[in-house]
Formats: C-alpha cells, sequence, structure tokens
C-alpha cells in the first residue's frame, strides 16, 4: 500500500527522473537542462535554505532536497508562500535559539511546517495518514547520522557473527 | 625422510622390475600421509566423493559436452575400487589414463595433467589410497556416453594426437619456489584443465595456455600474469580463501577447489603456486594480443544516489531487479558490507564473458564454511537474470559485455550441448555412406572387367 | 458451479501449519491439494513494498490487502474488518497470503514447558491438554528439523535431541545486556529458525534487522518456504481460492469444500478428507459459515465452542535509555529473552511470562520522538545518534487463561464476497492484570540494573496483541467441552481435522508456532494412517 495522490506520483516521478539523469548521466544533456529548469525556481532555494537552518547543516543532497520540495508542495499548494513566512519568522532568531523549537502559540502551524520538514530531512517521508510518501530511505539522514554503526532494515550489517565486535 | 622414501622408491621399483605387485608397507604412515596431502593437492575428492555419501566412492555426475562422465570407487575394495592395482597400474591410470583392464578414461580424469606428477609422489599417492581409504564395495553408476563416444579405444588416438606424457622438468634457472609452484600448478592441481582453452576435439591448446576458458556454465579466467589487481599476496589470498583484496571472489568449481583443496595446503605451497602464476614465462607461439582480453573497461560509474529514484519508481527493470533482490546484501550502490562482497569493481567484472554474473544468481554461491549466497534460478525468470546481470556488468562493472536470455536458458540446462556429437555421427554416416559407395563403385569395375561390353545399369 | 477438483487431502490454508501438514501427506504418496483464499507474492515484490513504504513500523504494510480475501489493515486508516465487540480491541494482524502470516515474524520457535500442558491439575487454572509434552516431544524435533531451530538449552523444555542449528551469534548490544543483568536475570538466545550457516538452500543471518516484516534472504523459516516446499513435494496449490463453505453429507461427513475464485465464481472440491489450517480467527469464521439445517450453529460446534477460548498473549511494554551505548539494531531482530518467569507455583495466583528483549534498530523511533520534541539543527542529528545508541525495547509476553466469553463470531458486516466478517470479543482477566504488576516491577528492576533514564511504562490498562492466537478450535478428550480430539480430528466429523495455533488449548508460555507445528505433523501422520487403513 502506498497511497499517494495522482499529482505527487507524478511529481515524484518527475523529479527522481532528473535524478537518475543526475546519478547515472544517462540522457541527452538537454532533456537534462529542460527536467532542471522545470524545478529550479526561487521556491526550491527557499526551501533549501530553511532547511539548511532546521537542521543546521551547511550542505544538503540537492536530490533530496528537490524530492522532498515536490512532495512538500504537492501536499500544500501555498507552500512556496508558508517558506517565504517561515523564513521570515526564523530570520527573528527567537524561535531556534534553544535546542528545542520555541515558536509562539500563534505560530504554532509553522512549528508543524518546521517538523514536518524535519521528518522529510530526516525520515524521508513526507506528509500524514493517507497522503504520507516515502521519498527517501537510505538517504534519510537519520540513517546517514548512524551509518558508521547500523545499515537501514532490510540491508546486511554484515556476514553472520559480525555483529558481535563492539560497535 | 627423504632417504627412507628413497629406499622405498628403490624397493618399489625393484617389485615392479620383478613384476611384482607390491603394495607400501602398512605401517609407513608418513608415506601414506603425504599421499593424503598429494591427494587434496590433486582435489581427487572434488570428483570422486559424492557429497554426503564415503569418501572416494565414485558417481559424481560431470557434465561433459558428450554427456555425463561418472567418476568411479577409487577405495581398495577389490570388486568396486582399485584395491587389485598394483604401483604400476595405478600409475599408468593416473599418469597415462588408462585403467587395469587397458580401458582408456576420458580427460575428465585430468590424467594429461597428472602425466608431470613424479615416480616418488606417484608412490605416496598409490600408498595413501591402498592403506589410508577405507575400502568400500559401492557400485557407483557406470558411464554411459553416445555412440561413437562410448568406444574407448578412440582415446588412444586421441592421446596419441594430444597427450604430452613428459613428467615435470624443474628449470634450473628458476628459484626452487617457482619450480615447486610449477610442478604442482601444472601435475597436481591442474590449473590448465579449466583455465586453458581447447581445441575443436577438446584438447588443450598450448600457445594459451592458462588463457581463459569455458566450462560450459561457469567461465574459468585468464590468469596468466599481469593482470591488474593481481600480486602475489592477492592471489594467495585467494587460493587460500576465496576472497582478496582486490574484491574477488571465488564460485562455481573454483570455490569448490578452494574448499576441497586449495585452503587445506601448505602455506608454503599456495605462495609457490602464487609465484609460478606471477612468472609464467611466455608461451613460444603466443599471438601479441590475446584473443580472451577483456574489452578496454569504461571506468566505473560514481556511486549512484541512494534510493531517491528508487521511491520514485523511476528505475529501469535491472537495476530494480537488483535494489529487490540483491541490494540487500551487496548494498544499493554495490559497495558489499564488512566482508559481504562489493560488486563495484569486482575483477569478475572484467572479463570477456558475464557468464559467471548469470551463474552466480542462477545458482549461488556456497562455500563450504562461511557465509553464502543464495540462487535465484526458481525466484527470477530467463529474462529478469539477464537483466540484473547486465544492471551489474554496467553499473558496477563499467563493461560493454552483455548477456540475453537464450544464453542465460542455456546456461541454466547445464550448457550448450557439443556439436561434436552431431558432427561425429555425420561424420560416420558419412564415412559407411563414402564406403559404400566404394564398395560399389569397386564392385562395377570388376563386373565391367569381366563383362567389357556391358552396359551401365 | 464449475469444474469439479478432487484429492484425498484438502488443506484450506496455506500457512506454515497447513503446507508442514500437507507435504507431510504429499511425502507419503497421497494426493494433496492445498486451496489459498490469497495470492502468491514473492519475496523481491515484500521488500520492495517495505522500502517504499511511509509506514514501517507496521509489519502489515508490505503485504497487499485483497478485497477479495480481507485482513485486518492499520496503517494509513484502520480497515476495520474484524468487529470489535470489547471490552479490549483484539488487534489481530494476521497475513491472507501463500505462506500466511509467519512471513511477518521473527522466526521464535519455542517449545512449550512440560507444565504448559496440564495448569488444571499443576496449578488450579486453565486447562489440561489431551496430550502431554512427552508425546509432542518427537514432533516438536521433527519441526525443528526442517525450520533449523537452535538457541540456548536453558529452557526448562526438555530435549531428547541437541538443536539441529547452531545458534546465530550474540550481538554486542545483547553480550552487554547478559553481563550486566546477571546474576538476577538471566538473559538466554531466544529458540529461533534462523540460519547461522547455510542450510536449506539458504544463506545465514546477514543481520538486515528487518525479521518483521520481511527477511529479505530467507534466512530465517517462514511459512513462504513451507508452502514452496509443499509445492515441490507434489502439493497442488490453488490460490486465490475463497472456501466460504464446507459441505456435509447426511451422516456429517465433510463432502467437499466449495470456494470462489476472485472473479466469484463457484467451484466445488471433493475430497477424503479436509483439513482446516486458515488461521485460529479464519477457521472458525469457516465452520461458523458451513452451518446447515444438521448443523445450524456450524460444523464441528456440537460442543458450542467454536471460536471460543481466543487467548492471546497480552502484552505490556517499557522503554528506556540505558547509560552506555549498546546500539541495537545489529543483527537480528528478537535474539534473547528472560524466561525465569515462565514457570513456577506462582501460576496459581498471576499469569507467568517471558520477557523479550528487542534488538531491531530504535532509529526511526527516536527520531520521531525527538522531532516531535521538537529538537533540531546539530542537536538534533547528535540526539539521534545518542539516543538510538542507548534506547532498549522490551514487551512481555502473559498468559491469559481461555475464557468461553472471548470469541470469534460472525459480525453484521459482509466483504467484497458477501461473506459475513469476523466479530471478536475480548476481554483481559484478573490473572493477567496481576502479571503485568509483577512484570513492571521486574521491567523496573532491569531498568536500575542498566543505569536507565527516561523510563517509560506502557499505558496502565492497554494491551498489546502478541498474535499468538489459539483456543478457538480447543482439542480436548470431551466432546461436550472441545472441537477436536487429541489429534486435531473434529469430534463430530471423522473426515475433518484442523491444523494451526486455534486448536491450542492454551496459550502457554512462550511463541506458540512451534507447538502448532508440531501438533500439524502428528496431525499428518494420523490422518496417513487413517487413509491407508481405510
Amino acid at each position: 500500500m502506498i497511497p499517494s495522490t495522482i499529482s505527487r506520483r507524478r511529481a515524484l516521478q518527475v523529479l527522481g527522473g532528473a535524478t537518475l539523469l543526475g546519478a547515472a548521466g544517462q540522457l541527452l544533456s538537454a532533456s537534462r537542462t529542460r527536467i532542471a529548469g522545470e524545478l529550479a525556481g526561487p521556491g526550491l532555494d527557499a526551501f533549501t535554505a530553511v532547511s539548511r537552518t532546521l537542521t543546521g547543516k551547511a550542505a544538503l543532497d540537492p536530490a533530496l532536497s528537490l524530492a522532498l520540495y515536490h512532495a512538500l508542495r504537492a501536499d500544500a499548494p501555498d507552500f512556496d508562500g508558508q517558506m517565504a513566512a517561515l523564513a521570515a519568522t526564523l530570520a527573528q532568531g527567537k524561535a531556534l535559539a534553544g535546542d528545542k523549537m520555541a515558536f509562539s502559540e500563534a505560530q504554532a502551524p509553522q512549528q508543524a511546517l518546521s517538523q514536518a520538514i524535519l521528518q522529510g530531512w530526516y525520515l524521508g517521508v513526507v506528509g500524514k495518514g493517507s497522503k504520507a510518501v516515502s521519498v527517501a530511505f537510505v538517504d534519510a539522514l537519520a540513517n546517514r547520522a548512524v551509518a558508521a554503526v547500523l545499515t537501514p532494515p532490510s540491508y546486511s550489517y554484515g556476514p553472520c557473527g559480525s555483529w558481535q565486535a563492539r560497535p | 625422510m627423504l632417504d627412507t622414501l628413497r629406499h622405498l622408491f628403490l624397493a618399489l621399483t625393484l617389485g615392479v622390475v620383478c613384476g611384482v605387485a607390491m603394495a607400501a608397507p602398512p605401517d609407513d604412515a608418513a608415506l601414506v600421509e603425504r599421499g593424503r596431502y598429494l591427494a587434496v593437492a590433486g582435489d581427487c575428492a572434488a570428483c570422486h566423493t559424492q557429497h554426503g555419501k564415503a569418501p572416494f566412492t565414485g558417481g559424481v555426475a560431470l557434465a561433459s559436452p558428450l554427456g555425463t562422465i561418472y567418476s568411479t570407487n577409487i577405495t581398495p575394495s577389490r570388486s568396486a575400487g582399485i584395491g587389485a592395482y598394483s604401483l604400476e597400474e595405478f600409475s599408468r591410470a593416473v599418469r597415462a589414463g588408462v585403467r587395469r583392464d587397458g580401458g582408456h578414461l576420458y580427460p575428465a580424469m585430468p590424467y594429461t595433467a597428472y602425466a608431470r606428477v613424479t615416480d616418488a609422489d606417484t608412490a605416496a599417492l598409490y600408498a595413501y589410497f591402498m592403506h589410508g581409504v577405507q575400502a568400500d564395495d559401492t557400485v557407483p553408476e557406470p558411464t554411459r556416453l553416445p555412440f561413437p563416444f562410448n568406444v574407448r579405444a578412440s582415446m588412444a588416438v586421441w592421446n596419441w594426437m594430444f597427450l604430452d606424457n613428459q613428467p615435470f622438468e624443474p628449470d634450473p634457472a628458476r628459484s626452487a619456489e617457482w619450480n615447486r609452484g610449477a610442478y604442482l600448478a601444472q601435475g597436481l592441481a591442474h590449473c590448465t584443465t579449466c583455465h586453458t582453452p581447447r581445441n575443436f576435439l577438446m584438447a588443450e591448446k598450448p600457445s594459451l595456455y592458462l588463457a581463459g576458458a569455458s566450462l560450459g556454465t561457469w567461465y574459468a579466467p585468464d590468469i596468466r600474469p599481469g593482470k591488474a589487481g593481481w600480486d602475489h599476496g592477492n592471489m594467495v589470498d585467494y587460493l587460500r580463501t576465496g576472497h582478496a583484496a582486490n574484491g574477488a571472489t571465488a564460485g562455481g568449481s573454483m570455490r569448490e577447489a578452494i574448499d576441497l583443496s586449495f585452503s587445506k595446503m601448505a602455506p608454503q605451497d599456495i605462495a609457490a603456486m602464487a609465484t609460478y602464476l606471477g612468472e609464467i614465462a611466455p608461451a613460444p607461439a603466443a599471438p601479441t594480443a590475446a584473443p580472451t582480453a577483456a574489452p578496454t573497461a569504461a571506468p566505473v560509474p560514481p556511486l549512484a544516489a541512494g534510493d531517491i529514484a528508487e521511491m520514485a519508481g523511476t528505475l529501469g527493470a535491472g537495476e530494480r531487479l537488483y535494489r529487490n533482490n540483491c541490494a540487500s546484501c551487496h548494498q544499493a550502490g554495490g559497495e558489499g558490507a564488512r566482508g559481504l562482497p562489493a560488486l563495484r569493481g569486482h575483477p569478475g567484472l572484467r572479463y570477456p564473458t558475464a557468464d559467471n554474473v548469470a551463474m552466480a544468481v542462477l545458482q549461488g554461491v556456497w562455500p563450504q564454511a562461511h557465509q553464502g549466497m543464495p540462487g535465484f534460478a526458481t525466484e527470477l525468470n530467463d529474462q529478469e537474470i539477464a537483466d540484473v546481470t547486465n544492471h551489474v556488468m554496467t553499473a558496477f562493472g563499467g563493461s560493454a559485455v552483455r548477456i540475453d536470455k537464450g544464453r542465460v536458458a542455456s546456461l541454466r540446462a547445464g550448457g550448450e550441448v557439443s556439436p561434436l556429437l552431431l558432427l561425429a555421427r555425420i561424420g560416420m554416416v558419412a564415412g559407411v555412406l563414402a564406403a559404400i559407395a566404394l564398395a560399389a563403385w569397386s564392385l562395377r569395375r570388376r563386373q565391367r572387367a569381366r563383362n567389357p561390353g556391358a552396359q551401365a545399369a | 458451479m464449475n469444474n469439479e477438483l478432487s484429492a484425498d487431502v484438502v488443506v484450506i490454508g496455506a500457512g506454515i501449519c497447513g503446507a508442514l501438514l500437507a507435504r507431510k501427506l504429499a511425502q507419503a504418496g497421497h494426493a494433496v491439494l492445498m486451496l489459498e483464499s490469497g495470492p502468491r507474492v514473492g519475496r523481491a515484490e515484500l521488500v520492495e513494498r517495505y522500502r517504499h513504504s511511509a509506514f514501517k513500523s507496521d509489519f502489515m504494510a508490505p503485504y497487499p490487502f485483497s478485497e477479495k480475501a480481507p485482513h485486518p489493515v492499520f496503517t494509513p486508516q484502520p480497515n476495520n474488518y474484524i468487529e470489535q465487540a470489547g471490552p479490549h480491541a483484539f488487534s489481530a494482524q494476521y497475513i491472507r497470503m501463500l505462506g500466511g502470516t509467519s512471513w511477518h515474524w521473527a522466526a521464535q520457535m519455542w517449545r512449550y514447558l512440560p507444565s504448559d500442558f496440564r495448569t488444571a491439575s499443576q496449578y488450579g487454572v486453565g486447562k489440561d491438554w489431551p496430550i502431554s509434552y512427552d508425546e509432542l516431544e518427537p514432533y516438536y524435533y521433527e519441526a525443528e528439523l526442517i525450520a533449523g531451530v537452535g538457541g540456548s538449552p536453558d529452557t526448562g523444555s526438555p530435549r531428547s535431541q541437541p538443536f539441529p542449528m547452531e545458534r546465530v551469534p550474540a550481538s554486542w548490544f545483547q553480550q552487554r545486556i547478559t553481563e550486566r543483568l546477571a546474576p538476577q536475570f538471566q538473559v538466554i538466545d531466544d529458540s529461533t529458525a534462523r540460519n547461522s550457516r547455510s542450510f536449506d538452500n539458504r544463506p545465514a543471518c546477514c543481520g538486515n534487522n528487518n525479521c518483521m516484516p520481511v527477511c529479505p534472504i530467507d534466512a530465517q523459516y517462514h511459512g513462504g518456504i513451507a508452502a514452496a516446499s509443499a509445492e515441490a513435494a507434489g502439493v497442488r496449490t490453488i490460490t486465490e481460492a475463497v472456501v466460504y463453505r464446507l459441505e456435509h453429507d447426511a451422516k456429517g461427513a465433510i463432502a467437499a469444500a466449495h470456494y470462489y475464485d476472485w472473479d466469484k465464481v463457484s467451484h466445488r472440491v471433493t475430497g477424503k478428507t479436509f483439513v482446516v489450517a486458515a488461521n485460529a480467527i479464519e477457521s472458525a469464521r469457516l465452520l461458523l459459515l458451513s452451518a446447515s439445517d444438521k448443523y445450524p450453529n456450524g460444523l464441528a460446534n456440537g460442543s458450542d465452542s467454536v471460536g471460543r477460548n481466543l487467548c492471546d498473549h497480552p502484552a505490556i511494554g517499557v522503554t528506556f535509555d540505558v547509560d552506555e551505548p549498546v546500539w541495537p539494531g545489529r543483527g537480528p531482530v528478537s535474539p534473547c529473552s528472560i524466561g525465569q518467569f515462565r514457570d513456577g507455583a506462582f501460576r496459581s495466583e498471576h499469569a507467568p511470562f517471558r520477557i523479550d528483549i528487542s534488538n531491531a534498530s530504535q532509529v526511526a523511533n527516536v527520531t520521531r520522538e525527538l522531532i516531535g520534541q521538537g529538537y533540531h539543527g546539530v542537536k538534533l542529528e547528535g540526539a539521534i545518534r545518542d539516543r538510538a545508541a542507548r534506547r532498549v525495547s522490551i514487551k512481555n509476553a502473559l498468559e491469559q487463561l481461555p475464557d468461553r466469553n472471548n470469541r470469534v463470531t460472525l459480525g453484521e458486516a459482509k466483504d467484497a464476497l458477501g461473506l459475513p466478517v469476523p466479530r471478536i470479543a475480548w476481554d483481559i482477566d484478573d490473572y493477567v492484570i496481576k502479571g503485568t504488576e509483577q512484570t513492571r516491577r521486574r521491567y523496573d528492576e532491569i531498568a536500575a540494573q542498566l543505569g536507565a533514564t527516561n523510563v517509560k511504562h506502557s499505558k496502565p490498562g492497554k494491551f498489546g496483541n502478541r498474535q499468538h492466537i489459539t483456543g478457538t478450535l480447543s482439542m480436548g478428550h470431551d466432546p461436550a467441552d472441545s472441537v477436536t480430539d487429541a489429534y486435531g480430528r473434529a469430534h463430530d466429523h471423522p473426515n475433518l481435522y484442523m491444523a494451526g495455533t486455534g486448536v491450542m488449548p492454551t496459550v502457554g508460555t512462550c511463541n506458540v508456532t512451534l507447538t502448532a507445528v508440531a501438533l500439524a505433523l502428528r496431525t499428518a501422520e494420523k490422518i496417513g494412517s487413517e487413509l491407508r487403513h481405510a
């Protein structure tokens, strides 16, 4: 059961194709340019910038950024607008000053959005309930964070018994 | 030790000369042990011991392009094995391919290589098989090749054409270690039996010694010196374990040879063989471009992005099969994990054939100890196996070599049928027809000679 | 009605019990036909569905839902296939597919303790079985040989032969926990059907840490492997065949099984012997659906016990953070447990329990938790590593006593084939509640011994289901209060047998599959000898 709306699936296919291009370099560079052009823009840049702030990472995987942006945008039509507002709030400096987010009560939707973005980056999942979609798994930041010690479930750790040694 | 052997050898020779079939004294444990080690080096068990059955009782089915050859019982049983053999007869069987009853052995028994084994080592092997192996009266399945290959006398002609039964001569210009390695590799370890391509009549081509050959399904690669990534250390590790730092992993018959033979040999013998393989002098008529060299490989593509494309459902058929069937152990990018083999840059992907990848996918790889790989013959069809094999060759090997589903089907069935059988039969029919025609012509000539005026009917 | 099919033995349900029973009979030369309501799905597809799922902690998510052979679904929305009469929801999870529910287990294959077979006479609670541990012992071993079972011998279950499989080596996590909990708590290796070497053309475990919901390499035994081996032994299998009625003759012998294919075309299958092996809930449902004029309460139900005495192992859990990095997530998911509370005089007073220590990766859990708590930035990532390394998750399995009021009946709603869905009434007794009080004490002791912080018990009054579903087809000596005899043969119908966990009269102190498989192998032997002497 991989529930998703048609537009979400299409969005993922488009960017999936772009990712494939990027990774394998198989298609003509003309097509590559066209698809990248379709996706690039200030909306993506704003999302990436907000993501950097929320994750605290200067460098984020551009393919994952692309994939998450499209999934989030398909989930909420005014996503670009929400990004702009969130960026402004974050620029004020209070929300992320501490270890835990400190949004005001009025800003609760922005906190939820921030957490949804972090869920996307760290767990590779966007959306809730029947609209939830897995955008990445191995690439999700939580799996990358522990990659020195663990492989993600359904990928082997090593030959039988290799887990005896202290990590 | 050497003195004892020399005396023993002298006694044996005298015994033979006097026409006395003489077995080694049963209490010479050292000779029997040496014979046991040499039997491991020669990997007699691989062909003569069926999995789960008593040792050396034969009955192992060896698929040959001419049909199935079953190995014989070589325990000292007098009724079913070689218990009645004298040392001379044992030597003739092992080194010349002739049975005690005078019948010829098929070169599935690598007597062409064992011809190199010294008299002393033959005596030790004899001692082992007579006194170190339990006699067992099990009669194995007999070999019945289709006509005309069941006529063993034809092997006499084949041997006359192709058998080089010169015993091993050490090369004084080489080190003792090289000579030891050469002796083992050319003789008991019989590398050439698999790794040297064969001609139309299935004899090895000396000018292509160790240049690589298909065994019908698995491909035994070119093991001549100068291959990238194959230094002495890697060769030693590979022979001892089936793995090496260059990413090589053994499968198929080589995996079995490592399990049963190489992994149990003395480290200095393995090192010697690696030394020999690293310094083989070029054969006299070697062509300048080795015909079995792999096409120049493109560099291996960089590690693909993890699984974003996978989640989006945009993977090609081969890659999708790879992800769902192979990636759990070999990982999404083919990099392996903590000893689970990497496919990325695997030496096997540089071969001129994709057969070994497809065979590993079909049958799996099952070392006697340690981690195994399952086969997918019942789960994937021929097209799927071709697709995933081609994906592996491209994405992880940068190779242009491909396999099609027809070849996969053939591998699944045990390899192509040799044209030799059909051609031999056609040849025989043609020969019979020619004989009939000749007889008819000759008869007519005589008739005309008797009746000069008669017209041809 | 379409094409008449026939076999000596007709097995309904191709899960691990049905398949191994079918296989044993086929190996003995009988013609066996196995009918499976669900589809045939390959492992590669399941692995893909798992990786693509947005709900990876729902073990049912990779398994396709089939409208015509429905099973309970939980994410993204519950499908409420089973009507819940309460008071406690019985959140059954089972898979209707070739191979059945054990596709998504952790291969725990425990033997019952000898006293599990006689709690009534020994402790004055529950029921006595109509057979003893000793009678079942040879079949336990037969099942262990098939599945390749290994584990610690210190289980309290006597063995005539050693385990056929060497145990999977313990991870650092297991070693550390074991060391630190000794001597008060003895942590032992679970009895599992998990390869530590190549066996049965399947490789050794490589630590995919994904046993539940699916092992990508079949290093663990499961019903899919059993079904494949049954087919290889000559069992004819028809999938997408939903048996909806068993037909009987005037004397009460079962004459035929009627099934719908997925185009809702009905087929009639005749046979000499019929075996219902469709899991404890669906088997009871089928017997009730087969009600007729002669048997208005359903087949095999002269005792009014079909569907009753439903038991599971109610479970409570605890999570906490140990004071050192132990890194769960390397190796198999359920490698070890504490068994010292399974037996003793206290069983007269409160439920015994087994404590399972999970080795599943906690990365996703702690990440969700931390994001929910508002962590962000660099601290978030550091906290993920820190908590994933120290988070321990423990749950138990409490023995519930059989109660006739806990039962499966037919519900009001109908499924896509027009068949009434199952309805379950389930409650938790004081015996279990007292057992949970004991459990919580032990959990706190364990946490203290590991220097734990952030200790979180599961909500009081709430119980998880372990999916060890027993009782609905209970075996017994007395036809007045049991459905089958000691061989799983229906008291009321001499050519109808039952296999699966449903025939087990008590749920015992451990996972139930090995016992159910042993019983099924014994039933197969009985069927075989009956057919030979017929």
